[in-house]
């Protein structure tokens, strides 16, 4: 069992990233619509994995993911992303996010098992 | 033998005329002379004698004396008589054998007493065959037995005449015109002509009249058809002979007034002229006149007339006729005033020369022209006074060579020292005319003042020649044009550059045409026209060995050169680069837009079928008991699995095209990537740009540019805590054999990359191992120590290099090398920073 911080603006897409978690990885799930939303929750709940999308408005993926890596080095990091209109091929958008310190990367629509897998590898002890 | 003799030289008719008419002379002689003797003596005795013996002795006296005087008398008339008439048949003996016609005599009874010469060449008979024959003898059968009615009917008729056939001695017969008549003594004179002769010379005198009709129809055709005047008139011209119908053209005057009042055509003459005129056609008769005069026609017009007058001789050598003709010139005089306009406007002097006299004649427009005073006799030495010495020199031996040459026309420019205006420049056009023997006859030419022309022509050339300077001194491919003859642009001038870029050397360009040559290396621009005092463009696609140039060809008037010089600079440039690069930067556009459509809708449709996946998954573990549910579960997502799969093929065929490693100006590609990173930089780190040209190509792919700008930014970003500044710049960048012994880059030129940050900058230890892969100063989580590694491994692939320049607390700067593929067009603008 983990604690897990969902960011997602989508809400369908964070709905059902929330119930995956929550219903088939038996975890703790709190979400956020945006990057500072999900800083605010970061402060408040011992989280012990994050999981955001890139490309949000307001404040978006990279910074959240940059002032998470900052404020919490060891915090790990999924990023779940369906591309962006700045990041056309995803290969680039896999490097950029991975360059800015990410721990893994999923591309949407991914396999629920990989979210799950992905939580598991990274919250061994939870 | 009697009548023989008194026959053919006097008819008796005649002898007894003759004799009778002598008679009467004796006897009026005699009647005279004794009337005279009786009276004169008879009133003479008293006076010298008074005795009447003395009377009656000196009576008796004179009455012999009368006998004897009378005697003598008598016998002398008669002797004087007789002579007369022997002499006068003698005559009559000799005309008739050499009369032309056949003459015959018949006696009574029907023998030929007489034939002439010409009656027995007529009939072929001998004259002792034709005493001998009677004329039915010459008559063919069917003619004979007309001749007994003939005779018949001569003794009532004083003569007949009529045609006889006569049948020579050959048997041939000829036809004859007789005259016969019956003489007093009964004999009969026959006098015939040979008809055939006289048919054949009326026949030739038919076709001599036929002939000369014939002429006179042509001349008469002639005259009508040539507008010249022919012209004949007795020598005082009372009688108009001759004259051409186009009388009636020139004249304007009908040819029948002319025949009616011959002094007419005098009287159209401009009276002006006319005294002269007149005077000339009757002053010298007998020799050629050539005049030039103007007639007054009825309708008011005036023409101008050449005359030529000659005198028509008889074959006695007199003077028999005046003719002439006399020619319309008014056109040419016409001319003649328009050209002595024109050389008075073009203050030209007209002049000529007689070679073999020496004689020169001059307009009056000569005088103005060299400065000479009214009184100045025209001449060579006049002229030589006025030329400058070298310039006469110049001129004869000039001169000399034309004769030489015989060339018809001669061309010389020349000074002059005129009294009030200095130096002058004269240019003198001549026609020199030659004698059958190629000897010059005569020289006749104007002079014209070029002095402002000369003038002009001198500033023109200076001006020339430093837009050649110009030209020559010009880096880039640079050429002048003038014009030709015709009027087509010429390649004037040209530099070596330019020479280049047409693929010609200079010497083969100069006099070339511009359009020609440039049609020679782009079929397709087909450049057609130049506008002079606008210039032209002309957008060239040259093929090279080494690829297809694009150049442009700016065609622009030079100032202050004359616009009749029509000198245009032509300036050449190389658009290859500029070409290609606004080719790529076309396609970056459009492949960036496509990229990002792409991603954005990749965005959208993953997002989209991420919750149906999620859901899905959800579904399978809810209705893990039925297996018609969970089957539909797996059409579920395997729909969404085949969506995520279309949605990444397109991405990757979107983004594939920035995975192309291909030549790139690395200014550009800089620029595009950091479009994409910029949003990513925190807010407190300012990025100024200084993207300057780099001078070529290097070979990368965009997502390798971006991969290497996104790494040293990501350090750069790392490496400044608080507020800071990143400095990004490209550049051209050589590198010498030091550096290339140092760096272990090929010496040449490069393309650069600078990404300078003010952050905490590194210790020695620090970036010594900087570039080793997996080393991080970074805590965990901060990143895997690749990114420098990464951008050495890609740029040692394209054969480039990385450099850091960093000491602690005074910042990093990375510079990056990359090797130039294919240089760019010079000037290509800078990128904005």
């Amino acid at each position: 069992m983990a604690k897990v911080l969902v960011i997602e603006d989508i809400e369908a897409v964070r709905n059902a990233m929330v119930a995956v978690l929550s219903t088939l990885g038996g975890h703790e799930v709190v979400s956020a619509g945006d990057g500072r939303e999900g800083l605010l929750l970061l402060e408040r709940h011992a989280v012990d994995l994050a999981v955001t999308d890139i490309w949000m408005p307001g404040e978006d993926g990279i910074a959240f993911l940059r002032e998470v890596k900052r404020r919490h080095p060891t915090l790990p990091v999924v990023v779940v992303t369906g591309g962006g209109p700045n990041f056309p091929p995803i290969e680039l958008s896999v490097s950029v996010v991975e360059s800015h310190g990410a721990d893994a990367v999923l591309i949407k629509p991914f396999e629920d098992e990989s979210l799950l897998a992905a939580v598991r590898r990274f919250t061994p002890h939870s | 033998m009697a009548e023989d003799r008194a026959g053919p030289g006097v008819s008796p008719a005649e002898s007894a005329e003759l004799i009778g008419h002598a008679a009467r002379r004796i006897v009026l002689t005699y009647v005279l002379f004794a009337a005279l003797w009786i009276l004169v003596s008879d009133n003479l005795l008293p006076i010298f004698w008074r005795d009447p013996t003395q009377i009656a002795l000196a009576a008796t006296l004179k009455g012999w004396a009368f006998v004897g005087v009378t005697a003598l008398l008598l016998y002398g008339l008669i002797r004087r008589y007789g002579a007369g008439l022997a002499a006068r048949a003698t005559e009559a003996r000799m005309v008739a054998d050499t009369a032309g016609d056949a003459i015959w005599i018949v006696r009574a009874d029907q023998r030929f007493l007489y034939a002439n010469p010409a009656a027995c060449q007529l009939t072929g008979y001998r004259l002792e065959e034709l005493l001998a024959m009677t004329p039915a003898d010459l008559l063919p059968a069917e003619a004979r037995v007309e001749l007994a009615p003939h005779l018949a009917l001569l003794t009532t008729e004083e003569f007949i005449r009529r045609e006889w056939p006569l049948r020579r001695r050959d048997g041939s017969v000829v036809g004859i015109d007789a005259t016969t008549q019956r003489l007093p003594d009964g004999r009969y004179l026959a006098i015939g002509r040979d008809l055939t002769q006289q048919r054949q010379a009326q026949q030739q005198l038919e076709t001599v009249l036929h002939d000369l009709r014939e002429k006179e129809r042509d001349l008469r055709l002639i005259t009508t058809a040539i507008a010249d005047v022919f012209w004949m008139a007795t020598p005082d011209f009372s009688e108009i002979v001759f004259v051409s119908p186009s009388y009636e053209m020139l004249w304007g005057r009908s040819t029948e007034s002319l025949y009616r009042s011959p002094h007419s055509w005098a009287e159209a003459i401009h009276p002006e002229d006319r005294p002269r005129i007149v005077a000339a056609f009757h002053q010298h008769l007998g020799a050629e006149v050539e005049t030039e005069y103007r007639i007054l026609r009825p309708d008011g017009s005036l023409r101008w007339i050449h005359d030529r007058g000659f005198p028509v001789y008889d074959e006695a050598g007199r003077l028999f006729r005046v003719a002439g003709i006399a020619v319309d010139i008014t056109e040419r005089k016409q001319m003649e005033a328009s050209l002595s306009l024109a050389l008075e406007s073009a203050r030209a002097g007209a002049w000529g020369m007689d070679m073999a006299t020496g004689m020169v004649q001059w307009s009056r427009q000569t005088y103005p022209l060299f400065g000479f005073r009214p009184n100045t006799v025209p001449g060579v030495d006049s002229w030589l006074a006025a030329v400058l010495p070298e310039d006469s020199q110049l001129y004869q031996i000039a001169f000399d060579q034309a004769v030489a040459r015989r060339q018809e026309v001669f061309w010389q420019t020349y000074r002059i020292r005129h009294p009030d205006k200095g130096l002058r420049w004269l240019t003198n056009r001549a026609r020199i005319t030659y004698s059958a023997h190629g000897a010059a006859e005569r020289v006749s030419g104007i002079n014209i003042d070029v002095t402002e022309l000369v003038e002009t022509r001198s500033a023109l050339l200076a001006a020339r020649q430093a837009v050649h300077a110009l030209v020559d001194a010009s880096p880039g491919p640079r050429a002048t044009l003038g014009r030709d003859d015709s009027g087509q642009f010429t390649v004037e001038w040209a530099n070596r550059p330019f020479a280049e870029l047409i693929g010609r050397p200079v010497a083969e360009l100069l006099g070339a045409r511009f359009l020609n040559l440039l049609n020679d290396l782009d079929a397709l621009a087909s450049p057609t026209a130049i506008d002079a005092t606008m210039g032209a463009r002309f957008d060239l696609s040259i093929e090279r060995p080494c690829g297809v140039t694009q150049v442009q060809m700016l065609v622009t008037p030079v100032q202050g050169v004359q616009e009749q010089a029509a000198t245009l600079l032509v300036t050449a440039v190389d658009m290859t680069e500029e070409r290609l690069s606004a080719r790529r930067e076309a396609e970056r556009h459009l492949l960036t837009a496509l990229g990002r459509m792409a991603g954005r809708i990749a965005h959208e449709v993953n997002n989209a079928l991420q919750p149906i996946m999620s859901h899905a998954t959800l579904a399978r573990h809810a209705c893990a008991d039925n297996d018609q549910a969970l089957g539909h579960i797996d059409e579920i997502q395997n729909g969404v699995r085949h969506g995520r799969d279309i949605v990444r093929s397109v991405l990757a065929a979107a983004g594939g095209q920035l995975s192309m490693r291909e030549p790139r100006l690395l200014e550009q590609e800089v620029a595009t990537a950091l479009d994409l990173i910029r949003p990513t930089a925190p807010a407190r780190i300012s990025i100024a740009t200084e993207l300057e040209a780099t001078g070529g190509c290097v070979s990368l792919a965009p997502s390798e540019v971006f991969q290497i700008l996104s790494n040293l930014l990501k350090n750069a970003f790392d490496a400044i805590a608080g507020d800071g500044a990143i400095r990004i710049a490209t550049g051209p960048c050589d590198v010498d054999l030091a550096q290339a012994a140092a760096s272990g880059l090929v010496p040449g030129p490069y393309a650069q990359l600078i990404v300078s940050d003010t952050g905490g900058g590194m210790d020695t230890e620090t970036l010594r191992r900087a570039r080793d892969p997996f080393f991080t100063t970074k805590p965990v989580g901060g990143g895997a120590g690749l990114g420098l590694a990464t951008v050495q491994a890609l740029l040692g692939e394209c054969g480039g290099g990385l450099d850091i320049t960093s000491a602690p607390a005074r910042g990093t700067s990375v510079r990056v090398r990359m090797p130039i593929r294919q240089p760019a067009a010079r000037d290509t603008p800078p990128i904005a920073g």
